[in-house]
Order: structure tokens, then sequence, then C-alpha cells
């Protein structure tokens, strides 16, 4: 039997106003200090509860996306010698430090009662500059003591994955091509090209006719460290003379959703961990921080698929791709061709116009990679 | 001594009767919003739809055979009391396919389950798996389907934010391997052009 109306509503009338008192004086109001200490520079993020954040450096800012809680000033404050200015941008819930010096390093830890998000930053000396790489920072505070630098390291994996495979023919031509063969055999010919030709590591998510689920392929991509993640996939349409390339990499397609699913297990405090909705979030907000990269990348790749293959250019887009959404690195997915185009379904089965498509993505990661010393 | 100390409790009891008065009218409420929240199974379409005469225009949008837009038709709908039955008479509209030359990207044999709307402004379409066979399954056609979809109900009842599909009543990782299917969507109107 439920307990009785009555002895619930007591219940809640004796437990319930400790919870209140407690939310009013546990407030999620964050506080941030800056401190010059001899050497480095000190940033606390001070909370009453503990909260998740996404540290990602950017081009010239590190940005940190924090779950929860507001602070308590208005737009930006000023720093000191290394920090030049915080900002807060309370609707993408990103904080973003700007520095003096060019090339600086810091280390994160966290300590709890209160907690305390701490950032040290200091300023890096020649050495230390080069051979460093970007990485990206998901944790809850639960797991402190982090290294990380600034620096972005320049590309060295590269993960190639063929789209479908096993049971999953994927599209298929009138003549009967299947998708899950011709990707399997591009991304072996860009796999060739880019080790025969350059320094770069290339790992393929299967290399076989093997199905793979769409979380392993971004497990491998993530687990080896990608810097570049491409997926290569052959196009069907109901419109029977579309033809051409596309390249598309993430739409955040669902972006208020994730906030309220976000706040709905904010409260779950030390079940977060478990939680694999939270798990779901994080990686949404990964490949969010590598948008920017993302874009780049995929112009890079469709302009050379353009200038190679002569074929319709159908640009760059933007889709909710599910393999596209954990990857914690620069992420495309590739349409060579449209299979259900006879003319192209003739022209994606002959070895010469493969080859002629890895040779465009190829030139399109080098491209990128050019482009990305810019910065 | 004492009289500092009968006013501190009588605040702290006065405090405690606020946070009681407070919490009834918040439980009180809670329960009303759980209330509203549940799915309500509407009545069979026809039933509902012989009972009134009155439509209203609504817009679908469908692939052209010419380029790699969606372009919109216009169809007349009955103005039933239930917004989850003028959604289903939307669907059955872009199911039947187009009047004016445009492409049908829905394969044919789909069919309605049910169709749920959400308080919070979700619609959820549980459609049966003819939905995810018939498809092409290339980025393309996946996009062609969708957005035919989430773009025309969300178009026409501003109340709809955002569509989840449902095939035979479960949630889905992707439709065919691409766009991710166990979230809902919300609409994507760079695709249109009249």
């Amino acid at each position: 039997m439920s307990p009785s109306p009555m002895g619930k509503f007591k219940f809640s009338c004796i437990i319930l106003p400790f919870f209140f008192i407690s939310s009013i004086l546990f407030s999620q109001n964050l506080q941030l200090k800056i401190s010059e200490n001899p050497g480095f520079e000190r940033l606390v993020i001070q909370s009453d509860a503990p909260f998740v954040y996404v540290m990602m450096p950017e081009r010239d800012y590190l940005s940190i996306s924090i779950s929860k809680g507001d602070f308590d000033f208005k737009e930006k404050i000023f720093g000191k010698e290394i920090i030049k200015e915080v900002s807060w941008d309370k609707n993408s819930r990103e904080l973003k430090i700007y520095f003096n010096k060019k090339d600086v390093k810091f280390v994160s830890f966290t300590l709890t009662d209160p907690f305390r998000l701490v950032i040290d930053f200091s300023e890096k000396s020649g050495k230390e500059t080069q051979e460093e790489r970007s990485n990206v920072v998901i944790e809850s505070g639960k797991y402190p003591k982090e290294t990380k630098t600034l620096q972005r390291r320049s590309p060295q994996i590269i993960v190639i994955d063929p789209g479908h495979g096993g049971e999953e023919d994927g599209a298929i031509g009138p003549k009967g091509l299947k998708e899950k063969n011709l990707v399997l055999s591009i991304s072996k010919k860009l796999k060739n090209i880019i080790e025969q030709r350059s320094g770069l590591k290339v790992f393929l998510t299967r290399d076989g006719d093997q199905a793979k689920s769409l979380d392993e392929r971004v497990s491998i991509a993530n687990n080896l460290k990608a810097d570049i993640f491409i997926s290569i996939h052959a196009n069907a349409s109901v419109r029977k003379n579309a033809k051409g390339a596309e390249t598309y990499f993430l739409s955040l397609n669902a972006t208020d959703e994730d906030a309220r699913r976000l706040s709905q297990i904010e409260n779950l405090g030390s079940e977060i961990e478990e939680n694999s909705d939270l798990k779901l979030i994080l990686w949404d907000m990964a490949q969010s921080a590598f948008l920017k990269q993302s874009s780049i990348l995929a112009e890079s790749v469709q302009m050379e698929l353009n200038s190679l293959l002569k074929t319709t250019d159908r640009g760059v887009k933007q889709a909710p791709f599910k393999v596209l959404m954990g990857v914690t690195a620069p992420a495309i997915l590739v349409e060579v061709g449209f299979l259900t185009n006879p003319e192209e379904e003739g022209m994606l089965s002959s070895d010469s116009f493969q080859e002629k498509i890895a040779e465009a993505i190829y030139r399109g990661i080098l491209r990128f990679i050019r482009e990305r010393e810019k910065y | 001594m004492k009289r500092p100390f009968f006013l501190f409790s009588a605040g702290i009891i006065f405090i405690l009767i606020l946070f009681f008065l407070f919490f009834i009218f918040v439980i009180n409420k809670k329960e009303k919003i759980s209330e509203e929240r549940t799915f309500q199974q509407k009545p069979a379409l026809q039933q509902e739809m012989m009972k009134t005469e009155e439509t209203i225009k609504v817009l679908i949008f469908l692939p052209s055979p010419e380029d790699e837009f969606l372009h919109p038709e216009e169809r007349k709908i009955l103005k039933t009391p239930s917004l989850s039955n003028q959604v289903k008479q939307v669907l059955l509209e872009i199911f039947k396919g187009s009047e004016k030359g445009n492409l049908n990207p829905i394969p044919p044999q789909t069919q309605i389950r049910e169709v749920y709307i959400h308080k919070d402004g979700t619609a959820y379409l549980d459609l049966s798996s003819d939905f995810v066979k018939g498809n092409a399954g290339g980025s393309s056609s996946e996009i062609e389907a969708i957005y035919s979809i989430v773009n025309s109900i969300t178009f026409n009842f501003p109340n709809i934010k955002r569509v989840h599909f449902l095939i035979d009543g479960m949630e889905r990782e992707t439709l065919k391997g691409h766009l991710r299917f166990d979230r809902s969507f919300l609409p994507n109107y760079s695709i249109i052009k009249e």
C-alpha cells in the first residue's frame, strides 16, 4: 500500500523546509578571483555546489563551459599581467579567459568545501612551446589534478571512418554498388596516400566488412587521441538526378533540449558520474568545442573535392550526425557522390575515380593543417 | 535575557510557518503540472474529423526534382479541436505526396501509429517501421524525409517547437546510420525555397 497522503504531506513539511533553507544557503553563485603569485597567476572559481566543466583552449583564449551557477560580475573583469580579461556569457554558459602573453600554460585542479576550480597560469619557456597539443578536459569536479597546455600540437593522428558495414549496407545503387564496400575502398586508398606522402598516422574504424556501432567509432577516435576525424559516406536521395559531393559538420540541432536535460540532471549530485544522460551531454559539448575547426576542415576538403572531381558542388552543410557528436577533434562527414544517380554510381565504381576522391580528401586535410597554422 | 530569546524563537516559528504555506502551494502546483504533462491519447482520427467542416490552410514542404531544397505546397485540413489530430492530418497530406510535381520523400507504406503532443512543445510522432525500411539510406534521403515532416509540423503549429520520432513505439539511434534519431529535431528552414 502506498503511504497515506497525510503521512506523505507531513513528511514533506518536515523535510522540505530544510531543503529550501539549504538551497538558499547554498545558492549556486559563482565567485571568481584572480591573484598574483611569483611565477604564476591563480584564477579561482568558487561555488557552494560542485559543477561540471569543459575546458577548451581556443585560438586566443581559454574557454570554460560551466554547468551551473552564475557569476556576480556583469560582463567582464580585468586581469593582471598574464590574464588580460575574463568575460562571462550567461547564455552560452561560457567563461572566456584572454591573455596578455602568447604562450601560456596552465595547471588546473579542484578543491572541496567549498568547491573550487583552481587554474594556475604561467608563461611557457621556449622549449615547452613545441610538441604540445590541445586537450579537451571533460571532467566533473570529482576528478581533479589534470595538467593542460594551451598550445596546440600540429595534427599527427587521423582517424578515417568508412560508413556502415556488416549487415548495414548503407545506400545501394541501381546497378547494385553498395555504399559499405565503396567507402571502405576509398578509405583504404586515402590511408595509403596519407601514409605514403606524409608523416601522419592513419587508423580506420573498420578495415573489413564489419558492423561497428557509431559509439564504437567515436570511441576509437577518442581513445587514439585523433587530431582529425573523417567519416566517409556515399549519398542517396529521392531525387534520382541528385549529384555531386558534399561535406558535413555537426549542427547542434537540439541545443535548447540539451540545456533542458542538463538542468534536469544537475540535481543528481553524487550520482552524476554514473548518469549516462550527463555523459551524452558532455560528449555533445565536446564536439561543440571543435565546431569552428570542423567547419574549416569541411571547407578545405570540399574545396579540394570540387577542384579535383569536377562534380557538382553541393557545398558544406550542417546536420545533427550521430557519428560526429562525441568526437573530441575536428570532425567531418564526406558524402562523396550519389549512388542513387546511375551516372555517378558508374563513376564511383571505377578505381581511378575512387583514387581521385582519396587524393582530394588528402589535399583537403593538408589545406586544413595549413589554414590551422595561420592562427 | 529572556525577551530576545522569545523574539528569536517566535521569528523562527514564523519563518517555518511561511515555509509550510509555501510548500503546500508548491506541492499542489507540482502535482497539477505532472497531471497535465501525462500524454493523452486522442480519439480516432475519423471520429473527430466528422465533427467539423471548418478548414484551415497549411503548408507542407516537399523536395523538388529540380534542386536540393524543400518547396511549399498549400493544403487544407479540417479544424478539429485537438492539435494532435491536426498534426496527423498534415502528416497524411505529406504522405499523400505532391500535387505539383514535387517528390515524395516518405516511403509509401509508412503508417502513423500515434501522435502525442507534450506540453513542453515536443510532438512525438510514432510511425511504422516502413518509414525506416523504405528510406534510401543516404544523408540526403534522411534529411529529405526528416525535415519534410519536421519543418511542415513546426511551421504550421507555432506551439510545437520540435519533433521527436518513434518507430513502432520505440526510439532509434539514427534513421539509417546518419542523423541522430534519439533526440528531438528542431526545424531547419534554411533548406526551404519558395
